[in-house]
């Protein structure tokens, strides 16, 4: 069976990745999934599965500098929250999810990366882990302190 | 899974919702290729988050229709909003044995174009003009390839530079092409014929002296869906529908062999889907929708009879002109059935900042400098209640962004930029500007020729913020900016840009060899770092007139860093001899700095990652001289 070409993967992916960006935070999430793929295109794979695993890391990494990039590109004032989020959020995501949200935001990046990879993405830690660029190991812990946080956070939120 | 579990995920899947993709995603996918020129960096916009799309499908290539068998009355219709530049080139069409026509064109609003009228053999002949972006050296524009001909035709546009285009076929061969330039044309015209059952999958390109310059995909233009699953089906003006097997059933249509869209029948779907371009309007329909109407709101109409689908579908497809071109109205789209009863319509309104205005704050702006473009640039302040005032933005005289809005964030707490291309007046600008705080007292534009171009300031009636603007040579290139705070020394603000590492692939400039199997290269206004040479986030250049070493200055940010997958990196000011890292969590890594070899001021450090350590958490990284004493620290 042939490979599915650039354009099947992009039609497959592309609103996944952005989605995935926009999870991690990042402040504009199409930017970020477009640069990905734009840079898939310039490279060759052994196979689809390799090509998936390459945006999706690459989509990992470039929100991560690109967050640490805005902090420092910002005055030193008091900075606008991160992720910079539309005001459509404030009606499009439920009230229910909004505290839960806030304290997936508030997470360390690892954190937040693996547990997004994790209930999000579905994957699986050897996916998690690649697309994180980290060992499997490192995926468990990440995700069990990034639940362990976000039980802690709404204890006391309901406290 | 626990209780948690489930709220976690079902919290992602409704806030993923939220995120959606612009259709121009293709397009911009496509135009973000290595270039050659060094300097000429994509301007990244900072804090900029894309609000919200709001805006009719593009098509790619389209026209519209033609009741005459005249190619000259198809030329006239598509000229008549639009100028010629340049003459006319002729080229054989083998699949049609006919003249294929190409020429150069200014659109109503400006920008560049280039246009075709086909002949055919057996039918009424068709046109097309499709914008010409600046920022590619290789455009696929058309293609003759047709089911059953043995022999096709790519066609597409190259800048000046280039000297000669190779086809690359499925099968591995090269096939040797033509460039050339009409008489006093912009650009120039390359062609490629092909075997049909071999075709193109991509071109390669070279500079005049046949220096391969690089490759281009195929795939941008049409891409291939999946497997044919029927015969084509030849719609008006040219578009052509086919079905694919993909996971299901997927109509692709297309024109000139550029896809114009792919729809997937299902039964969720709308009455009428439809696609309204720039020239063309076509789509898919119920079965029992005879007749579609597209009244614009200015008064414009334009009436399509529907055909049913020969591959037993269970859908109707329609196809026609746009009636004068203007691709960003709003409209309203009618389904009548036979009888003429009207089953079915949907009002879309023309994008715009006002949209869902109810979180508008203060009056809608015109951006100055876009009055007299023939399509302003519309500018509000919006509320966002956790992040303040977002800056708004539509309209906008180019052909990829006019429908959409852009909002940037921030509120005047840091510096962000938005642009807005002009054509008209010539010979056209591109104004930069963004919110500003209450105690900013100048911005300047850095050109890439070290000039200075300061901007003004205005409020609009109720804005919250000021607004900084400032307008620029179409042809200039911005570097970076210069802010001045009250109370505050003036801040250098680099243009940061994502891309610029694959830009920088180009350069034959030696780069310096780190540790970590890092390497590094300065390219304009590009910090760029690879590791193990594969090409990794870039990092701020400078100021054009100015040194790295000037984006250290402040004595709270004495160093730019990056992260990827074995390796950390980045710059810190001269004398630095290594660089220590400490993660929260306790890992620590070091890494060696050496001088950068550019006059630059700075040393350039890379170091591999320490294991398990949390980079997604902060980090605190501390410079040492040689003598090991502490030059810096830097704890965000």
């Amino acid at each position: 069976m042939a490979q599915p070409s650039f354009a099947d993967l992009f039609a497959a992916q592309y609103q996944s990745l952005v989605r995935l960006a926009g999870l991690l935070g990042a402040d504009d999430p199409e930017d970020i999934a477009q640069e990905a793929f734009a840079r898939l295109h310039t490279r060759r794979l052994r196979d689809d599965g390799a090509a998936l695993a390459y945006l999706r890391a690459t989509v990992c990494n470039l929100t991560r500098n690109r967050l640490r990039h805005l902090r420092l590109v910002r005055l030193r004032r008091p900075d606008p929250p991160e992720p910079a989020r539309s005001s459509e959020h404030d009606v499009l995501v439920a009230e229910e999810h909004r505290e839960l949200l806030a304290a997936v935001d508030r997470l360390p990046r690892r954190q937040r990366e693996a547990l997004v990879l994790r209930y999000w993405l579905d994957l699986s830690e050897r996916e998690i882990a690649d697309a994180m660029g980290v060992s499997p190991g490192s995926v468990k812990t990440h995700a069990s302190r990034g639940l362990a946080a976000l039980g802690r956070a709404l204890k006391e939120e309901d406290a | 899974m626990n209780h948690l579990e489930e709220r976690l995920r079902a919290a992602l899947d409704a806030r993923a919702e939220t995120f959606e993709a612009s259709p121009h995603a293709w397009a911009r996918v496509h135009a973000r290729r290595p270039r050659r020129h060094r300097g000429r960096l994509l301007l990244a916009a900072l804090p900029v988050a894309l609000l919200a799309v709001f805006v009719p499908v593009l098509l790619n290539g389209g026209l519209g229709r033609n009741t005459a068998t005249d190619p000259d009355a198809v030329y006239e219709r598509l000229m008549r909003q639009r100028t010629a530049v340049g003459e006319p080139l002729t080229v054989d069409d083998p699949v049609e044995g006919r003249p294929l026509r190409i020429w150069f064109a200014k659109a109503r609003l400006g920008y560049p174009e280039v246009c075709y009228v086909v002949e055919r053999a057996a039918g009424d002949p068709y046109g097309g003009c499709s914008p010409v972006p600046d920022s590619q050296d290789i455009l696929f524009a058309g293609s003759s390839l047709r089911d059953g001909a043995a022999t096709a035709l790519d066609w597409g546009v190259a800048k000046n530079d280039v000297g000669a285009v190779t086809g690359l076929t499925k099968a591995g061969r090269k096939l040797p092409g033509t460039v050339r330039t009409p008489g006093g044309a912009p650009y120039r015209i390359w062609t490629v014929p092909y075997p049909a059952d071999d075709p193109v999958t991509g071109v390669e390109y070279a500079d005049g002296n046949g220096r391969r310059i690089g490759e281009w995909s195929r795939d941008m233009f049409a891409p291939p869906p999946g497997t044919p699953a029927g015969a084509p089906m030849e719609l008006p003006d040219g578009v052509i529908a086919r079905p694919y097997q993909a996971d299901g059933t997927v109509v692709q249509l297309s024109r000139h062999g550029a896809v114009l869209r792919e729809i997937r029948p299902g039964p969720q779907q709308e009455p009428v889907i439809v696609i309204v371009g720039h020239n063309a309007i076509a789509g898919l329909a119920r079965q029992d929708v005879a007749r579609v109407e597209i009244l614009f709101q200015d008064g414009a109409t334009t009436s399509l009879e529907t055909r049913p689908d020969p591959w037993g579908r269970g859908v109707a497809l329609f196809a026609g002109a746009h009636p004068d071109g203007e691709p960003f109205r709003g409209y309203r789209v009618a389904a009548y059935d036979a009888s003429g009863k009207e089953v079915w319509s949907r009002d879309e309104p023309e994008p715009g900042v006002e949209e869902g205005g109810s979180d508008l704050i203060g009056q809608v702006m015109t951006l100055p400098g876009t009055e007299n473009s023939g399509r302003p640039v519309r500018l509000a302040f919006r509320k966002s209640p956790e992040y303040g005032p977002s800056l708004c933005q539509s309209g906008g005289a180019t052909p990829d962004n006019s429908g959409v809005m852009t909002c940037t964030f921030g509120g005047g707490k840091g510096f962000s930029v938005l642009t807005a291309k002009t054509y008209l007046p010539e010979p056209g600008a591109v104004v930069h500007y963004g919110p500003a705080g209450d105690d900013w007292e100048w911005v300047e534009a850095v050109l890439s020729d070290g000039r200075r171009v300061r901007a003004e300031f205005f409020r609009g009636d109720g804005a919250p913020l000021r607004i900084w603007h400032v307008a620029v040579p179409l042809d200039a290139e911005v570097g970076g900016y210069v802010m001045k705070a009250r109370d505050a020394t003036a801040r250098p603000i680099p243009v940061l840009d994502k891309a610029c590492g694959r830009q920088a692939e180009r350069s034959e400039a030696e780069r310096v060899t780190l540790d970590a199997g890092v390497t590094a290269l300065l390219s304009g206004a590009c910090m760029a770092f690879w590791e193990n040479g594969e090409v990794q986030a870039g990092l701020p250049g400078p100021i054009p007139g100015g040194k790295l070493s000037d984006l250290l200055l402040d004595a709270g940010q004495p160093v730019y860093w990056a992260d990827t997958g074995r390796a950390w990196y980045g710059y810190a000011p001269a004398g630095t001899a290594k660089v220590e890292l400490a993660l929260k969590g306790g890992a620590t890594g070091t890494a060696r700095a050496v001088p950068d070899p550019w006059g630059q001021g700075v040393t350039l450090f890379a170091g591999p990652k320490p294991e398990g350590g949390d980079f997604g958490a902060e980090a605190t990284l501390i410079g040492y001289g040689a003598d090991g004493k502490e030059l810096w620290r830097f704890e965000p």
